[in-house]
C-alpha cells in the first residue's frame, strides 16, 4: 500500500518544483522526521508484542514434558498444511496465532503428577485446558483464533473434545492445527503418545485415520507439503512419499 | 448533579447539536460543487478511519482537515455535512462505537467546527478591510478558524475525559498538549497546504494532494493500532496466569483498574500512570513459574509452599525486566509486597524507599483480594475491604494511598 500512496505524492511535489518553488519541498521534508518517529515507536512495539507473544509460548511448552520447541513447529506445520490448502491470507494468519497459542490453556494444568493417571488426555483436562487456552486468547481482537483454541481437539468423526462436534462444523483452522498437532506430538513422542514415532508410523497413522478421526483434505494436504518439503517437524521425512497411490514430486507449493 | 448526569447531559446536547447541524448541512449540500463534496466527504471517510493517539489522553482523526477544507472552498453547508456523516458511518461500520455514542463524538467536534465558522467568518470580514495581501488575510483567516477549533474541540474533550476517569483538568491539560501538538500542527499546516494547492491548481492536483495527506498519517494509525495490540498481548499473559487459580480470573485487569484510579486520583502524570498500569497488569506474571497446585491450594501454605510463593514478585520483575521498555514497571512489581513498616518481601524496603508505583500495586492488589471469592471464605464486600486495608494503614500500606483510594473509593 505504501507504494502506491506515493505515486500522488511525487506528482504533487513534482507539480510544486516546477510551478511554485524548490522552498515548497523544504517544506515537505519537514514532516519527515515525525514519520521516521512514527515507524520507529511501531518498530519496537511491534518486537516487545512478538517477545510476549513467544514469552508466552515458551512458558506453555516448558510445562509440558518434551514440550520445548512444540507450539513453534505445529505452527509452521499448520501454516505450510493452510498453504497447501489455497486458504486466505487472513485465515492462514489466524490459524498461525492458533497454532502458536494452542495449548496456552495448559499453563493451567503443570506437574502431570497433578492427574492420577498423567494421562492429559481424560476429558476434564482436554475441555479446561482448550476452555482456558480460548478464554485467554478472546482478550485478542480476533475471534476466529479463540475458535480455533477451542476446537483444535474436536475429530472428524465427532468423537472429540470438549463437545464431540464434527466434519465442518469444525473450524478449517482447528482441523489444521489439530492434524498439526498430532504430527508433531507423535514425532516428538510427548504424552499420550508413548515414545517417539517413526516417520513412516506417522504416515501410516494418518493414511488409516483419513476420513475417519481426521479431515481427507486436510491429510491430504498434509502429505503433499510432506511430499513438496514444505513441512517442517521434527522429523526427517522420506525421499518420496505417495498420496492416493501416486508419488508426488519435491519442489515449492503453488501460491 | 451526579458525575454520571453530568455527563448524559452533555452527551444528550452534543448529540442534539450533531443532529441539528446535520440538518443544517443535508439543506445546504445541494448547492454545492458535486465534485467537490465528493472529494471533501471521501477525504473525511478515510480521514475518519485514519485514527491515531499521540498520548495517553484522548484520540485524533484526520477528518477536521476534510472538514475544513470544506469550509474554505464549499461553505458551512459542506463542512457539517462532511462533520457528521463520515464520522458516524465508519465508527459505525469499524464497530468503534455505537449509533448513539457516534453522534455524541460527532457532536463533540461539531461544536468546534461551529466556533471555527465563526472565527473564519469574523476573521475574513475583519482583514478584508486592513490593507494585507489577499493570499495572506485568507491564510491567517483559516488558521484562526483552525485554532477557534482546537480550543472548543480539545476543551470538550478534556471535560468528558474528566468526567469519565477523574483525572484532573491540569494533569489532562499537560498530556493532551505536550504529546498532541505536532499532531494539531501537521494537521492545520496540512489542510492549509490543501486549500492552497487547489486554488492554485485545480480540483485533481487537490485530490493528489489529499492523498499525500493521508500517505502522511498512516505511519501513526499504525502505531496507534500496535499499541492497542500490545496492551492486549499483555493482557492476555496476565489473564492466562490468573487462570492458573480460576478464581483469580482477571485478577490483574482488575488491579490495574483500581490501581490506574488511585494513581490519577494522586494526580501523577500520564505517563507514569501507564507504567503503573502496566505493573498492576503484570505483577503476578512470575506466577507462572509457581506450581499450580501451590497456587489453587485452598488451605494454609506451608514453609515450602509460602517460600515458592513469596519468589513471585521477583520472578515477576526479571520476567517484565528483560524488556527494556518496561524497566520502571518491572520495579514496581518487584517491590509490590514490600510493607511501609519494612517487613514485606523481597528486600525489606521501608517507607520512602519503596517506590511509589509498588505501594499503590499492593494496595490495589489487596483490595481486589479482599473483595473476590476464595474456596475457603466468601469475597468481603467493598466497605469491609476498605476498613480492613485502613486499619493496616501506616504498618502494611502507605496511609496516603490508602487515603487516596477512600477518596475514589464510591467510584469502584
Amino acid at each position: 500500500m505504501p507504494n502506491l500512496l506515493s505515486v500522488p505524492t511525487a506528482v504533487v511535489l513534482g507539480i510544486l518544483y516546477v510551478r511554485v518553488s524548490f522552498v515548497a519541498l523544504l517544506a515537505y521534508l519537514a514532516i519527515l522526521p515525525f514519520q521516521w518517529l512514527a515507524l520507529r515507536l511501531y518498530v519496537e512495539r511491534r518486537r516487545l508484542y512478538t517477545q510476549i507473544v513467544d514469552g508466552l509460548v515458551v512458558a506453555t511448552d516448558m510445562s509440558r514434558p518434551r514440550g520445548r520447541g512444540h507450539s513453534h513447529r505445529v505452527a509452521e506445520l499448520s501454516v505450510a498444511i493452510a498453504r497447501e490448502m489455497r486458504l486466505s491470507e487472513s485465515t492462514i494468519e489466524a490459524i498461525q496465532f492458533g497454532a502458536l497459542l494452542h495449548d496456552v490453556g495448559m499453563i493451567g494444568i503443570d506437574d502431570t503428577a497433578d492427574t492420577a493417571s498423567g494421562d492429559w488426555r481424560e476429558p476434564e483436562d482436554v475441555g479446561f485446558h482448550v476452555r482456558v487456552g480460548a478464554a485467554i486468547a478472546r482478550e485478542m481482537p480476533r475471534k476466529d483464533i479463540s475458535e480455533i483454541i477451542l476446537r483444535h481437539h474436536e475429530r472428524f468423526d465427532g468423537s472429540g473434545h470438549p463437545d464431540g462436534i464434527g466434519g465442518d462444523s469444525i473450524p478449517i483452522g482447528a482441523r489444521v492445527v489439530g492434524l498439526a498437532e498430532i504430527v508433531d506430538s507423535m514425532a516428538v513422542g510427548m504424552p499420550p503418545h508413548g515414545s517417539a514415532s517413526s516417520p513412516s508410523e506417522v504416515l501410516d497413522y494418518i493414511e488409516r485415520e483419513r476420513g475417519k478421526t481426521l479431515d481427507p483434505s486436510v491429510a491430504d494436504a498434509f502429505m503433499r507439503a510432506v511430499a513438496r518439503k514444505t513441512a517442517p517437524t521434527a522429523l526427517e521425512w522420506p525421499i518420496s512419499v505417495e498420496v492416493g497411490g501416486r508419488p508426488v514430486a519435491p519442489g515449492a507449493p503453488g501460491k | 448533579m451526579t458525575t454520571q448526569a453530568r455527563l448524559s447531559v452533555l452527551r444528550l446536547s452534543m448529540t442534539a447539536v450533531a443532529g441539528a447541524s446535520l440538518g443544517f448541512g443535508l439543506s445546504g449540500l445541494p448547492a454545492v460543487d458535486f465534485p467537490l463534496a465528493m472529494l471533501i466527504v471521501a477525504l473525511a471517510l478515510v480521514g475518519e478511519w485514519l485514527e491515531v493517539r499521540p498520548g495517553p489522553v484522548g484520540s485524533f482523526t484526520l477528518r477536521p482537515a476534510a472538514v475544513f477544507v470544506g469550509l474554505w472552498t464549499g461553505g458551512p453547508a459542506l463542512m457539517m455535512f462532511a462533520a457528521v456523516v463520515p464520522c458516524v458511518l465508519v465508527r459505525v461500520t469499524l464497530g468503534r462505537s455505537t449509533l448513539r455514542d457516534a453522534f455524541s463524538i460527532a457532536g463533540q467536534d461539531v461544536i468546534g467546527f461551529w466556533l471555527g465558522y465563526g472565527a473564519f467568518t469574523w476573521m475574513s470580514a475583519h482583514l478584508a478591510a486592513s490593507n494585507l495581501a489577499i493570499w495572506l488575510s485568507e491564510t491567517v483567516a483559516q488558521l484562526a478558524s483552525f485554532v477557534a477549533f482546537w480550543c472548543g474541540r480539545l476543551y470538550l474533550q478534556a471535560v468528558v475525559t474528566h468526567l469519565e476517569e477523574s483525572i484532573r483538568y491540569r494533569v489532562i491539560w499537560q498530556s493532551m498538549l505536550r504529546s498532541a501538538w505536532t499532531h494539531l500542527a501537521i494537521q492545520t499546516a496540512g489542510a492549509v497546504f490543501l486549500v492552497n494547492v487547489g486554488s492554485s491548481f485545480g480540483l485533481i492536483v487537490m485530490g493528489l494532494g489529499a492523498v499525500m495527506l493521508v500517505e502522511a498519517y498512516y505511519p501513526w494509525k499504525l502505531l496507534a493500532e500496535q499499541t492497542g495490540i500490545l496492551f492486549t498481548s499483555l493482557q492476555m499473559m496476565a489473564q492466562a496466569v490468573d487462570l492458573k487459580d480460576p478464581y483469580t480470573s482477571r485478577h490483574s485487569y482488575r488491579v490495574a483498574e483500581y490501581a490506574v484510579r488511585i494513581a490519577r486520583t494522586i494526580g501523577l502524570p500520564e505517563l507514569e500512570v501507564d507504567r503503573i498500569r502496566i505493573g498492576a497488569l503484570m505483577h503476578d506474571i512470575g506466577k507462572i513459574g509457581v506450581s499450580g497446585r501451590v497456587i489453587r491450594k485452598p488451605s494454609r501454605l506451608d514453609d515450602d509452599e509460602r517460600l515458592a510463593m513469596m519468589r513471585h514478585s521477583s520472578m515477576s520483575a526479571d520476567v517484565i525486566g528483560s524488556l527494556s521498555v518496561l524497566q520502571e514497571s518491572a520495579k514496581m512489581v518487584r517491590h509490590h509486597h514490600e510493607r511501609w513498616d519494612g517487613g514485606g518481601y523481597p528486600d525489606g524496603l521501608v517507607g520512602d524507599e519503596i517506590p511509589l508505583g509498588a505501594r499503590i500495586i499492593f494496595v490495589a492488589d489487596a483490595l481486589d483480594a479482599l473483595t473476590s471469592d476464595r474456596p475457603y471464605r466468601r469475597g468481603r464486600t467493598k466497605a469491609e475491604a476498605l476498613a480492613i486495608i485502613r486499619e493496616n494503614a501506616g504498618t502494611q500500606f502507605d496511609s496516603n494511598i490508602v487515603e487516596a483510594l477512600g477518596s475514589i473509593f464510591h467510584l469502584l
